[in-house]
């Protein structure tokens, strides 16, 4: 009963949102670049989410984790964290939220598997995107699409741990995997390129106490829409999560916009999804605004403020207002070629209840989408 | 040493050099630079400080001279006046509680070390504290040939020009506590930096004027400029760990170079890189400018000289 009596206080101040099939706003057009006026259109609905992972990893960089015993508690604690934030139903939830707006493109960031291979059984194994597809396969809803992934594992390491003051506790024994991926509509859409390319600027730090790089990269499809009319629009899809420190960020943007531009079909859509860790007109955006690059959400800034990270209570998302507590807009849908954007959203009507009684979001961050309307010609 | 090397060679020339005065001298001065690369190195910290989770960055007031102590050996004949000069350049930046807190990286309010040391038993995440010392050491050695005629039975006044070597190191000293339960422990870490290659050119050239009070004794002001550069910095030795270093600066370690780095066709968007000239070629996005020690530049003195008349 809590959930929809929350939604139903949200959708009051805007805070559930249902995109709508009809246009609801013609607010600006695109760059242009790219697009040509006399080709024909083509409409598709993307999203960008953030699935986060659920538990604070900050004191892993300041703890001694090269002490295996100081490592065993860190693990320990977080996998308490991990099983009381319901992975199982997060990811359900986040299912859920696709399925509920049913966009033919989705940038994931954060997507995660955590397996413990030994010294616990109550740590549910909960590969983020095979149970979101499994779960999408499943419960469609109304929405028709056949989803299928390019996955982008980027961090994977894994580890046992032995506790030296208790050589009776069977040792902990970890594996972990962290990544972008970008869901499509397998029905509609078809791969016809993918890679990830990694960045050269990356931090590194210490993950189960092993010195790794963190998990950016830009993860790029070629992805070809076949219309129910026969028509064919080629894409070029960019997906990353850049980093939070400002001066590594801002070298990941430019960076990004270096491969892009190197890999740039001139014949194809732009569409750029990501968790980019910063505001709108700060000068992470402006080396993207500034090669071309259109803001969907200021393209149509609709009814909400667009806020979509991060909740200030902590890895559980208390729904505590019609933000969830949530005061940034750091994931952005970016497009070129496109020549108008409609239907922004931030969907913020997915809810999980966690072991603490808690109505949590999937994730700390909203899932946004546009509707955006491409011009294009494919060859 | 000159004197005396000198006069050997005078006697193996059979040339009669004495009558001459050997000469010693002491003076202190300044050193004036513009070290436009070691100056971006320091704004390069001070932003990376700024934009680190929760740092208190550290101002840079600039870093375009520093004082300087000369010694002075050599020998007068006539008008004409050949020495030796060793200067010491030794400068050290401290910089002492900056406080770090990952839990409120967004935080405008200035906070301290004893704040979170107070707080210490209550922080949710991690935070800490760290102490950093930077010191140069730098040794310029000038043979010099001067003209300084005795104008008066007081007065010398003339001009010079010396060549040499510059040699030297700095060093990077890095203790931090980390704070919060089970944190880490308190690390330390030192890094030699030595430029590359090991020694530089110097060339001097100035104009003096030294009083003599008596004959002895003489009272020396020179004003000049002083052209060396450094090829570039390398980490010569590491010592101890640093977590906050490591993640800033990707694991720093014996043979890597300092540069300061720019995405390609991003010249403003600039950031200190440490690595190899390997890693910095492998980042084939980026453009890289090795952080070199120009120490060019204007210098002023005053000493004190003492002569020995040979006969």
């Amino acid at each position: 009963m809590r959930i929809p009596a929350l939604c139903l206080v949200l959708l009051g101040l805007g805070g559930c949102t249902r995109l709508e099939p009809d246009i609801i706003g013609q607010a600006g057009s695109g760059s242009g670049v790219g697009s040509d006026a006399s080709a024909s259109p083509d409409t598709v609905l993307v999203a960008t989410y953030n699935l986060s992972i659920g538990y604070e990893v900050e004191s892993l960089i300041a703890s001694d984790l090269t002490n295996d015993t100081v490592a065993w508690h860190q693990a320990s604690r977080i996998l308490d964290q991990y099983i009381a934030s319901r992975p199982l139903g997060r990811v359900r939830a986040a299912a859920e939220a696709i399925a509920r707006h049913c966009p033919d493109l989705v940038g994931l960031q954060e997507t995660e598997n955590l397996r413990v291979t030994s010294g616990r059984t109550d740590v549910p194994t909960v590969p983020f995107l095979d149970s979101l597809l499994s779960w999408l396969a499943a419960h469609p809803g109304d929405c028709s699409r056949r989803y299928a992934v390019l996955r982008s594992p980027l961090n994977v390491t894994g580890r046992s741990l032995s506790r030296s003051d208790r050589p009776d506790v069977a040792p902990l024994g970890l594996h972990f995997e962290e990544g972008n991926a970008i869901l499509y509509d397998a029905g509609q859409w078809s791969v016809t390129d993918s890679s990830t390319i990694m960045f050269d600027d990356l931090l590194r730090t210490e993950l189960l106490g092993k010195l790794m790089s963190s998990e950016r990269a830009v993860q790029y499809g070629r992805l070809v829409h076949q219309r129910p009319d026969g028509r064919r629009f080629a894409y070029q899809v960019w997906n990353s999560h850049l980093e939070v420190l400002s001066s590594t960020r801002k070298n990941q943007a430019a960076e990004m916009q270096i491969i892009m531009s190197n890999r740039r079909d001139w014949s194809a859509g732009q569409i750029l999804l990501g968790d980019l860790n910063d505001s709108a007109f700060s000068s992470t955006l402006r080396i993207f605004t500034g090669n071309g690059w259109s803001d969907a959400w200021l393209l149509d800034p609709g009814s909400q403020a667009g806020i979509t990270c991060c909740a200030s209570s902590g890895w559980l998302n208390k729904v505590t207002s019609p933000t969830g507590g949530k005061t940034r807009r750091i994931d952005y849908i970016l497009s070129q070629g496109a020549d108008t954007a409609f239907s922004t959203a931030i969907a913020l009507d997915s809810f999980v209840t966690v072991d603490s009684g808690n109505v949590v979001f999937p994730s700390d961050h909203a899932m946004v989408l546009a509707k955006l309307r491409f011009r294009v010609k494919v060859p | 040493m000159i004197a005396g090397l000198l006069a050997c060679l005078s006697a193996l020339h059979g040339l009669d050099l004495k009558p001459f005065d050997l000469d010693a001298g002491i003076s202190e001065g300044y050193n004036h630079y513009e070290a436009a690369d070691l100056n971006k190195v320091m704004v390069l910290l001070e932003q990376t400080t700024r934009e680190a989770s929760g740092f208190n960055h550290y101002n840079v007031t600039g870093f375009d001279g520093h004082p300087a102590t000369q010694a002075w050996l050599g020998m007068t004949k006539g008008d004409w006046r050949f020495g030796l000069e060793m200067e010491f350049w030794t400068e050290t930046f401290a910089q002492k509680d900056v406080p770090f807190d990952a839990e409120n990286p967004d935080r405008k309010v200035r906070i301290t070390c004893a704040d979170l040391y107070a707080a210490a038993d209550t922080l949710s995440t991690r935070a800490g504290c760290l102490d950093a010392q930077e010191t140069f050491r730098f040794i310029p050695i000038t043979l010099q040939v001067a003209w300084m005629p005795k104008w008066k039975s007081w007065l010398r006044s003339g001009a010079g020009y010396g060549f040499g070597v510059l040699a030297g190191d700095a060093s990077l000293n890095l203790h931090t506590v980390y704070l919060g339960p089970g944190s880490a422990k308190p690390d330390r870490i030192s890094l030699e930096i030595v430029p590359t290659p090991l020694v530089a050119f110097v060339h001097k050239a100035w104009v003096s004027t030294e009083v003599l009070p008596l004959s002895w004794l003489g009272f020396e002001m020179r004003g000049g400029w002083r052209y060396t550069k450094l090829g570039g910095l390398e980490i010569d030795k590491r010592e101890g760990e640093s977590r906050v270093l490591d993640l800033i600066f990707d694991n720093p370690k014996a043979g890597d170079r300092l540069y300061v780095r720019n995405p390609s066709g991003y010249p403003e968007q600039t950031t200190l890189f440490i690595g190899t000239p390997g890693e910095a070629k492998a980042q084939s996005r980026y453009d890289f400018h090795q952080v070199t020690g120009d120490f060019s530049g204007w210098f002023v003195s005053l000493g004190v000289n003492f002569h020995w008349g040979i006969e």
